[in-house]
Formats: structure tokens, sequence, C-alpha cells
């Protein structure tokens, strides 16, 4: 029988799909009757889906040319070290 | 030990305590006893006076000489781990690459990495049989640490032997002697010049019998090998967001991020001739914005560590309240974007590099190991602590109130 440990020692893989179809189905039983591993599984389902979809840390063209410019600049002086 | 000349240090002694007995290749040495006690003094130095342990030590040792393929450290550095209760499963990893030697790029891991091609060149020279039955060293690649250690750290653990040599320049002449120092000479000659050690590691080092892996950047490396400099712009274009991300992931700090990128690119180019296509470019570059963070953040913080903190083991969740049904609705694209930065920048920097690498560049889970020397396991473990505080930090903006809307 698979208690809330349990769960939480798996979620990881089950937020990858990454999970055996057996201990899938015995993960899932133990979601039905547990309200807060479900809170903790949807919520960080939904915490992965608004991080990766967020555009976070976007470099602005105008620092990435930048950069770009500097390091050509050096590297076709020589002064590379 | 400073730079008028070593301390007092009896080398026999240090060596028999460390290793257990006198090794071989210092017994060689013994006419040369002011040498001798010179590399105990750096040794006693260099490995005595870090954080890091012997066993930490030995493994840093042990998958150098597999690197350089010199079957006396690799020896005995084996019986040494082996004695100190690594088992032979974990060795075998060391050696074939599977496993990286320490935890973190650090100077003393550096420094320690150093030492390490330092015997090695004098055991090769020396051609020195090794103390045990030889190991056989496999094919594939070992990891080791490299980068540059700053000059004046090298010059002044290295005055030991230096002021031996001069010293012995005023002792007895000939024969097996001449031969020694100028062994000793060599080997010091390549442990003060960093452009010396190897190249940066390439990730996933391993010799592959399935192939090498698909790189789209294969071709525009291959073309600034061969002395298209232009080309190198390109591949500025394709990363800089992934080398941003990755310092910011570091560093927690965007505008060091932005001045650790010229960093980045610049030693990228300065080793690209000897990048063998083993992983994917990418990867590699990934690696070493990884490392040129880590340097930044020493200098600025040397107490901090990337380390896990053994605290954090038992992490458990607090917030158990359920969430909207439809969190992203609940803010307009911007203020997404600015919670989401706001609260990774507050992650530990061991969970939010990785977080980085995985959720916001989206690489794989071996990607991401790969470039930041660490396995799947590990990978996957500070993954999921890193969404769990970001969970945890999110939860009071997309909480479902008593009343069914947001909190």
């Amino acid at each position: 029988m698979i208690g809330c440990s349990d769960f939480l020692a798996e979620i990881g893989n089950l937020l990858e799909g990454d999970v055996a179809a057996q201990l899938r189905a015995e993960l899932e039983t133990h979601l039905a009757h547990c309200r807060n591993c479900q809170v903790i599984y949807d919520s960080a389902r939904n915490t992965v889906k608004i991080v990766t979809d967020s555009g976070s840390f976007e470099l602005p063209p105008t620092i990435s040319r930048t950069v770009s410019q500097q390091v050509m600049g050096r590297i076709r002086e020589g002064h590379t070290k | 030990m400073t730079c008028n000349g070593p301390e007092p240090l009896d080398a026999s002694s240090f060596f028999r305590e460390y290793f257990g007995f006198m090794p071989r290749v210092f017994k060689a040495q013994s006419a040369l006893h002011n040498v001798v006690n010179a590399e105990a003094a750096m040794a006693a130095s260099i490995l005595g006076g870090t954080s890091l342990s012997q066993m930490e030590a030995e493994r840093i040792v042990l998958a150098t000489a597999c690197t350089s393929r010199n079957v006396y450290w690799a020896t005995l550095s084996y019986q040494t781990l082996s004695v100190l209760g690594v088992t032979e499963g974990e060795l075998d990893r060391i050696m074939s690459g599977e496993a990286w030697p320490y935890r973190e790029s650090t100077e003393a891991a550096l420094l320690v990495t150093a030492w390490a091609n330092f015997v090695c060149a004098i055991a090769s020279g020396l051609a020195i049989e090794p103390d045990f039955d030889a190991i056989s060293i496999p094919d594939a690649r070992p990891r080791i640490l490299t980068g540059v250690l700053s000059p004046d750290v090298l010059k002044s653990r290295s005055a030991g032997i230096e002021t031996a040599l001069r010293a012995y320049q005023y002792g007895p002449p000939g024969g097996d002697h001449h031969i020694i120092k100028s062994v000793v000479s060599a080997a010091l000659a390549r442990f003060r010049d960093p452009a010396k050690l190897l190249n940066p590691p390439e990730p996933n080092s391993r010799l592959s019998q399935k192939g090498v892996p698909i790189d789209p950047d294969a071709d525009l490396v291959a073309r600034i090998q061969r002395g298209d400099v232009d080309a190198f712009e390109e591949i500025m274009e394709r990363h800089s967001r992934r080398v941003y991300r990755t310092l910011v992931g570091v560093l927690g700090n965007p505008e060091e991020a932005r001045d650790g990128m010229q960093d980045t690119f610049l030693k990228a180019f300065q080793y690209i001739s000897g990048f063998e296509g083993r992983s994917k470019f990418s990867t590699w570059l990934v690696s070493i914005a990884n490392n040129t963070g880590i340097q930044r953040l020493r200098e600025r913080c040397p107490e901090q560590s990337l380390e896990p903190d053994d605290s954090d083991e038992t992490f458990r969740p607090k917030e158990f309240r359920a969430w909207t049904d439809d969190p992203e609705q609940l803010y307009a694209k911007a203020e997404l974007r600015a919670l989401v930065e706001q609260n990774v920048m507050k992650l530990p920097a061991k969970y939010r590099v990785v977080l980085m690498l995985k959720d916001i560049e989206q690489l794989s889970v071996e990607e991401v190991g790969g470039a930041l020397g660490l396995g799947t396991a590990a990978v996957k473990s500070r993954v999921l602590r890193g969404r769990l505080m970001m969970r945890e930090a999110l939860a009071p903006h997309f909480a479902r109130n008593a009343r069914g809307g947001a909190a």
C-alpha cells in the first residue's frame, strides 16, 4: 500500500511521465484517497508549466549584440586570453 | 611553505603516513633529498592544506592518471582508494569516465589536479614500475577538472621545488642525478604552465560504440576549427541565451551573468580546437559557462558552496492549499514572467541552475548532467527540489481562497 512518503519519493518521475504502468496505477490509487498529495501533484504540474511557459530570462537583443561585438573584436585582435 | 624555501619536513615520514609505505617513485629520488623534501612539502601543502579529504584528492589523482594513461599513479591511487574503502565498482566508474572524481570545480580540486599531472610526469620520466600489480586503464577517457590556476597560486606552491633545485646546484654532480633533475624541471615547467593542462573535458566523453551524438553545430564548429573565425559569431548567436541563462542560474544576478558571457565565449574559442565532438557542442559550451560562473562565485563569495546541504534531505512541502483551476490565466504574461524570475532568483544556486537548464532551457536530464558534471540521479533530485521550492513560493499567488477565487 503506497503511503504519502512513497508518493513523494516518486513524484519526480511521475511529473516526467517516467513511471511503469503498475506503479502508476498504485500512485493514482493513492491520489484518489489523499487530498494533500493530490494538491501537491496538481500544483507541482502547474508550477512546471508556468515556469516553462513563462519566457523568463530572455536575453535582450541589444545585450547579445554587444557581447558578440566585444568577443569578435577581441578574437580578431588576437586577444583571446 | 614560504617562498623563502620549504619548511622542514621529513619526506619519508610524510609519504609513509599518507600512503602507508614509501612509494617507489619517491624512493627513486632519495639521492636528491632536497627535491624529495620539496615534493613532500608541496604535497603536504596541496593535499593536506585544502578542504578536500584524502579520498576526494585520490579520486582526482586516479582520474588524472587514467586520462594521461599513467599506469604507476593509476595503480597507486587505485590501491589507496581501495584501502580507504571505495568499492571496485566505483573505482571502475571513475576510471572509465562514468563518474566525476570531484563534487564541484573548486580551486582545491584544481590544485590537486595540477599536483596529479605533476607527479604523473615525474613517474613517466623515471619509468617507475608500479608498487602493486599494475591495473589496466580502460580506453574511455575519464573526466578530470581543468581550468586555469592563477600564476601566483602555482608559483607559491612550486616554490619548494624551485628552492630545492637551486640548492642542488651546489650539491654532488653526475650520473642519474642529472636525469632526475631534468625530469623534475620538466614536470615543474608543465605544472606551472596552465596552457599545458588538458582542455576543458567534454561531458559524456566516454567513447561510445553507438556513434557520436547528432550535433546541429558540428559543421559550424568544423569551420571554426579550420580557421573560419567569423563563423564563431554564428555560434554566439545560436547559444547566447543558453549561456546567459546558465550564468544567471549559477550567479543569481543578471548583470554578472552578462559580464560572464564574454569570458565564457572567449574561453570556448580558446579551446575549440581541442573539441572532439564526443558530446554536443552546446553541452560543452554550457559546461564552460557553468565553470565560469562558479569561478566568479568563488571570487565573490569564497565561503559559498554549491554542495548539496544534507539538511535539504528532509525538505517537506508546507503548502497544501489547492490552486485555482487555470493559474496561468490569473496574470498577464509580463506579470507571470516577473513572478517566475523573482522566485527562481531566490532558489539556492544548486537548484536554480538545474531548474534553469531543465525547465527553462528545456535540456534533457542527460544534457544537464553532462554539462554540470552531475549524475542522472543528482540532476533529477535537484530538479525536483527546485520545482517543489518554486511550488511553495508560487502557492500564495495561485491558491484558491475559501470563496473559490484566487488568493
